[in-house]
């Protein structure tokens, strides 16, 4: 077969590796794109990070209760689209878990957490303490301690703006991967339809336990399962049932197929939490979208689900 | 002080580990002082007996570091400044004994070498007297304040055979070593460019008893005594591009000024420069005095990777791509049709979650020590190591004609009566 022309970059950002696919474009035009979707990356990590005490999210997550609070075009606009995912979830996608979340990292070791500390912790998360005047576009907290963390789908939102981007720069085919759980695929792979996005067992990288078709789509990946370069595996209890206020303990991941990748870090996250009766309502207001469930029982042994809505 | 002996040892252990990589000893001679280095006392006969000619602030840092090294006696100290003359008998314990007149240090005394660390202009006769006495020299960078100097150093240093270590620590640095054993190997390519840079905000000026003491104690901020920024800092990373570019440079252009400093300062408060070596790299050099933002560092360029030496940091120009990714982009230029493996178990970064390089060596860094433990040794063994004096010849000669390029507003190029040639 004819060799073809690709242009590829990677580079950190976020908090995760960015690797970039162009098929067809040359080096130069190549390199333009990339740096166009670093900036990018680079400007939103400024907005959305709590971890940069200079961000619009961390003057936020300083501001005291009851004082109307104006903030960022971009971050708004993340704040109300969760605001919304919230709402519709019952309350079970919520971006406010960030006490939770830093509680369990103490459990690292294997400490137990005592009950009476998760309540204390949970007494002061809450997206419900959160009020927007859509109107004025402005917000205020309603009680003391709120903090937002975006952790939780900013790549999602990142994938959604490369998208622009590359669309901006009239890119037609290409792949955009955040750390193998957020992947924009654009158009089609130069060989095929669409592109093959296939995912991998947990235990075994080389079996293929599904694979996505994805054209003009966004495949992301929520789980309690991860990789890591030199094939450690294992569990991470940061995935927060903010219901119970404990984490998901069992190996498993939801991996979303979708046009948007901010409500595939939506979905995918709340699918791991969500009651069977639940998540019924919640497909009912999906379209165009593919779940997959994988529940690892043991090393060897998985079970999966495909929904198709 | 038994555990900093301890950490001495250290850092003599480390460094032998680094000389015992062959390879890179050969191109590195002075390192020598190290492979093998035992530690074990040695009989008195084999001590090495030193003056230390100036004891202001860098005389002070030397002469503990040498209270450091083993089989050393510090048998003279040396400053015609009374505060420093007395400090010099105390941080010897009165052991020492002292003068005000380093020519009557050198007729008394029965010394193996002296340890010179005088303002800069004292540097070339003092230098000069103590080899033409048969003694072996230690002397601070820079070597001196005139490009005729500075060759009478070296063309007396070469005549009498005796020993002249010109002090530029980083050539003793484990960090600085093991950066340019990656460079060798070539790690970050071929070296195209190194941007050096020295910021402080601070005017030099140091405290005056008295009127008339003005000129001796802040000789640095005087062009009969000093060159300046060039002499002072300059020459410390001029010499970290020559070693690391490993040429001489051929031409110099720069400009310098006094922009911030107001009070009667004489020498540039800043200086921009650019230094050109025969295969097309360039050195591009500034020193400010009024901000210090930036603080200092060597940035050393190739086409495959930066090296930042003071901060410890290696840079690849490409990050390792996702193992998925390299699959697809690998079947794409073959036109191979295929799953691409990178959606899943969310990949988890090791190590960096922003990309800040790597760390080019983990050590504990004490390099003036080093270099003093090189320079015992060299004395013991009574010989120079090759072309360790030819790194700070070249660095001090860069600095004066950066300098003369700076006062004339000229290109200045390298004469060739300023080249010593690499020993094999």
């Amino acid at each position: 077969m004819p060799e073809q022309g690709v242009y590829s970059d990677s580079f950190f950002a976020m908090g995760t590796r960015c690797d970039v696919v162009l098929p067809g474009v040359d080096e130069e035009f190549g390199e333009q794109v990339v740096q166009l979707v670093k900036d990018e990356m680079i400007q939103l990590e400024k907005q959305l990070s709590r971890f940069i005490p200079q961000s619009p999210i961390s003057r936020l997550n300083r501001a005291a209760k009851g004082e109307w609070l104006y903030t960022s075009q971009t971050v708004w606009e993340i704040l109300t689209i969760c605001y919304d995912f919230f709402q519709v979830s019952n309350g079970v996608f919520d971006i406010t878990l960030a006490p939770l979340i830093n509680l369990w990292k103490t459990n690292r070791g294997g400490r137990q957490i005592p009950d009476d500390e998760i309540g204390r912790a949970k007494a002061i998360c809450g997206f419900d303490k959160v009020e927007f005047d859509i109107e004025k576009q402005q917000l205020r907290f309603l009680s003391d301690g709120v903090e937002f963390d975006l952790g939780g789908i900013g790549k999602g939102f990142a994938i959604d703006t490369i998208k622009g981007v590359l669309l901006n720069q009239k890119i037609k085919n290409a792949i955009v991967n955040l750390g193998d759980s957020s992947v924009l695929a654009l158009g089609q792979h130069p060989n095929g339809e669409d592109w093959p996005i296939g995912i991998r067992n947990a235990y075994s990288k080389d079996e293929y336990i599904h694979v996505f078709q994805v054209n003009n789509e966004t495949v992301t990946t929520s789980g309690t399962v991860y990789n890591t370069e030199k094939n450690k595996r294992g569990v991470r209890q940061h995935i927060i049932n903010p219901l119970s206020g404990k984490p998901i303990e069992s190996p498993c991941s939801v991996s979303v197929k979708s046009d948007s990748a901010t409500f595939g870090e939506f979905l995918a996250t709340t699918w791991i939490i969500l009651p069977e009766y639940d998540r019924k309502i919640l497909s009912e207001k999906c379209r165009k979208v593919e779940t997959l469930e994988i529940n690892y029982k043991s090393e060897s042994d998985f079970e999966t689900r495909l929904t198709i809505l | 002080m038994e555990n900093n002996r301890k950490n001495r040892r250290d850092f003599i252990k480390e460094m032998s580990l680094i000389a015992s990589s062959t390879a890179f000893l050969s191109s590195i001679p002075w390192l020598n002082a190290f492979a093998g280095e035992n530690g074990k006392n040695v009989a008195a006969s084999d001590r090495v007996r030193l003056g230390i000619i100036g004891v202001g602030s860098r005389g002070r840092a030397l002469l503990l570091n040498l209270q450091e090294v083993n089989n050393v006696d510090i048998v003279a100290v040396c400053d015609n400044y009374e505060p420093n003359y007395q400090r010099a008998i105390k941080l010897t314990n009165g052991k020492a004994n002292a003068y005000y007149d380093y020519r009557k240090m050198l007729d008394k005394e029965k010394l193996d070498g002296v340890v010179i660390a005088t303002p800069l202009h004292e540097h070339a006769h003092i230098t000069i007297d103590s080899l033409n006495a048969g003694l072996h020299v230690f002397c601070e960078k820079s070597m001196a304040r005139t490009l005729e100097d500075c060759k009478r150093m070296a063309d007396t240093h070469k005549a009498t055979g005796k020993i002249l270590q010109i002090g530029h620590q980083r050539l003793f640095n484990p960090v600085y070593l093991n950066a340019l054993e990656r460079v060798k190997a070539g790690e970050i390519g071929q070296i195209t460019q190194v941007r050096a840079y020295w910021h402080r905000n601070n005017d030099w000026r140091r405290p005056v008893p008295s009127p008339e003491l003005e000129r001796k104690i802040n000789w640095r901020l005087y062009k009969e005594y000093s060159a300046g920024l060039m002499t002072e800092l300059a020459s410390h990373q001029l010499q970290v591009a020559n070693w690391f570019i490993d040429k001489v440079p051929t031409r110099v252009m720069g400009s310098g000024s006094n922009s911030y400093w107001k009070h009667g300062r004489e020498v540039y408060d800043q200086v921009a420069l650019v230094y050109d070596y025969d295969n097309g790299t360039r050195c591009i050099y500034d020193s400010l005095t009024s901000n210090k933002h930036y603080g200092l560092e060597e940035q050393i360029m190739g086409d495959k990777g930066t090296i930042e030496p003071e901060v410890n940091r290696i840079y690849s120009e490409s990050i390792p791509k996702a193992p998925g990714i390299r699959q697809l982009v690998n079947n794409i230029e073959k036109g191979v049709f295929d799953v691409i493996p990178i959606g899943g178990a969310s990949w988890v970064p090791e190590t960096a979650v922003e990309y800040k390089g790597e760390m080019i060596a983990e050590y504990a860094n004490n390099d003036t020590f080093l270099q003093m433990v090189g320079f015992v040794k060299a004395v013991k063994v009574g010989k120079p190591y090759k072309n360790l004096f030819r790194e700070g010849f070249h660095s001090s000669i860069g600095v004066l004609l950066g300098l003369q390029a700076m006062d004339n507003n000229e290109i200045v190029s390298w004469p060739e009566k300023y080249i010593l040639e690499k020993e094999v």
